[in-house]
């Protein structure tokens, strides 16, 4: 069992990935923006960072960098969410440092393989 | 004196009114939006459960409240919009299997049209194939919004129906704003691609070839680069802008001497757009004929190429350079303000 931080600005999202990491048997929190998103990496230390691209007060790719830049949270991993037209972006997020990312909307299937390659390879 | 009394107090009579009627209507609402939210909780663990099973459907059906029906039908929709997949298909048959399918279908000849744009949106998520027929019929809806929708819903559904009637009214050039249709195809996907090549080969309607030549750009049509060379030659001055922007866009390096040769276009409309697409492209052939531009008599083109050449690397950056320090009238000035742009990060 995992401890997954979701960072996702629209509540019906948030809801669905809680429900499938939940199904799962991975323990959730979750944050509205990309500040909370900072601050709950740091205070929750989770194992893996779903993160969108888009969100309010701080976008997923200015969130990712913080994270790596920081001592506590440079290791978690993290998987971008991002929509199918964000391309450029998910070059940037991945240039940044994240592990990989899945497009919405989404296949349960693809998510649950790409979050148990990643925890995977974290353990 | 009594007069004025009377209607002092009828004014304070009046404000407390509606100070009341102001808090009485805000604690209604707050318990309206307290009983929906408790009832979207009650919904939605059962709605999450219809994702591993669509048959599951009992205990959204049992409610009597007569809200709940269009309460669930949100939540539903809500996150359909969200997946793909087994788990799609599974809210697919749910929709089927709650009745909500046949109450879009009969909302689609509603007298209201927002109803029957409504539906249409709901038809294309809910992406049933019992939906097809019916949403045939709403593309010859008298308001433009809900045809849109409707070949929206239809490309949705992998229908190749709604695209023949999009690609029919291009030719037509009545009832659909072109913009929305090129929004539309866009939204489709690669499965107009094939179809906007062969309209491309074959249409003789002038404005309906610009749109299709705007669409393979747009869209990045890789099979359509060799036709839009040969329109590079075409009569029509719009369409060889066009076709020199769409290749720039689609990035193909066989279409570089073609845009190569577009560089001596008598318009300089299509050498500008010419000298952008070779930047795009970034094939290092085309910079001696780029560095030739430089002193084009256009600014567009001069500053078009010059921006191309600092895009084809470390070649294009030195003839830069070296033209900027030559001092050469128009030429030096493009390459300085160009080097000077790029260094400021503009």
């Amino acid at each position: 069992m995992a401890r997954i931080l979701i960072a996702e600005d629209d509540p019906n999202t948030i809801k669905l990935l809680n429900y499938r990491m939940q199904s799962m048997g991975h323990e959730t929190v979750s944050a509205i923006d990309g500040g909370k998103a900072l601050e709950m990496a740091t205070k929750e230390n989770p194992d893996l960072i779903l993160l969108d691209i888009m969100m309010p007060v701080m976008s997923g790719v200015q969130v990712l960098r913080k994270l790596k830049f920081q001592d506590e949270t440079k290791n978690i991993p993290v998987i971008m969410l991002t929509a199918k037209a964000q391309e450029e972006d998910i070059v940037d997020a991945l240039k940044a440092g994240a592990v990989d990312y899945v497009t919405k909307p989404f296949s349960f299937a693809e998510l649950a393989a790409r979050v148990n390659r990643v925890l995977a390879s974290r353990s | 004196m009594l007069g004025a009394i009377y209607t002092v107090i009828s004014l304070q009579l009046l404000i407390l009114a509606t100070l009341f009627y102001l808090v009485l209507h805000r604690v209604i609402v707050r318990l309206l939006e307290h009983r929906a939210e408790r009832r979207k909780q009650y919904f939605e663990p059962h709605v999450f459960n219809l994702l591993n099973n669509p048959e599951a459907t009992e205990p959204l059906e049992r409610s009597p409240r007569p809200g709940d029906r269009n309460l669930v039908k949100e939540l539903l929709l809500q996150q359909a919009v969200q997946l793909k997949g087994e788990e799609r298909q599974n809210m697919t048959a749910a929709f089927e299997n709650l009745g909500y399918v046949e109450s879009e279908i009969s909302a689609l000849h509603s007298r209201r049209w927002w109803r029957r744009l409504e539906a249409a949106i709901n038809l294309g998520i809910i992406q049933s194939q019992v939906a097809i027929s019916f949403l045939i019929g709403a593309t010859k809806d008298p308001v433009e919004d809900v045809r849109l929708a409707a070949v929206r819903a239809l490309g949705q559904l992998n229908n190749p129906w709604g695209l023949k009637v999009l690609l029919n009214a291009i030719e037509e050039g009545e009832r659909w704003t072109g913009s929305n249709i090129v929004e539309v195809l866009i939204g489709m996907g690669a499965m107009v691609s094939p179809e906007i090549v062969s309209r491309l080969e074959s249409t003789t309607n002038v404005n309906a070839r610009l749109l299709y030549v705007r669409l393979c750009g747009l869209l990045r049509i890789p099979q359509a680069v060799r036709r839009l060379c040969l329109l590079l030659d075409d009569a029509d001055k719009e369409t060889r802008i066009s076709a020199a922007r769409a290749l720039g866009q689609i990035g193909d390096i066989s279409a570089v001497e073609s845009l190569i040769s577009s560089l001596d276009d008598e318009s300089w409309e299509v050498k500008a757009q010419a000298a952008k697409a070779l930047g795009a492209l970034g094939d290092v052939i085309a910079v001696e004929k780029l560095k030739e531009k430089l002193s084009d008599k256009n600014w567009w083109v001069r500053h078009n190429a010059a921006n191309s050449l600092y895009q084809l690397g470390e070649g294009g950056v030195e003839v830069l350079h070296k033209t900027s320090a030559s001092g050469e009238g128009l030429s030096s000035i493009v390459a300085a303000q160009i080097l000077a742009e790029r260094a400021l990060g503009v």
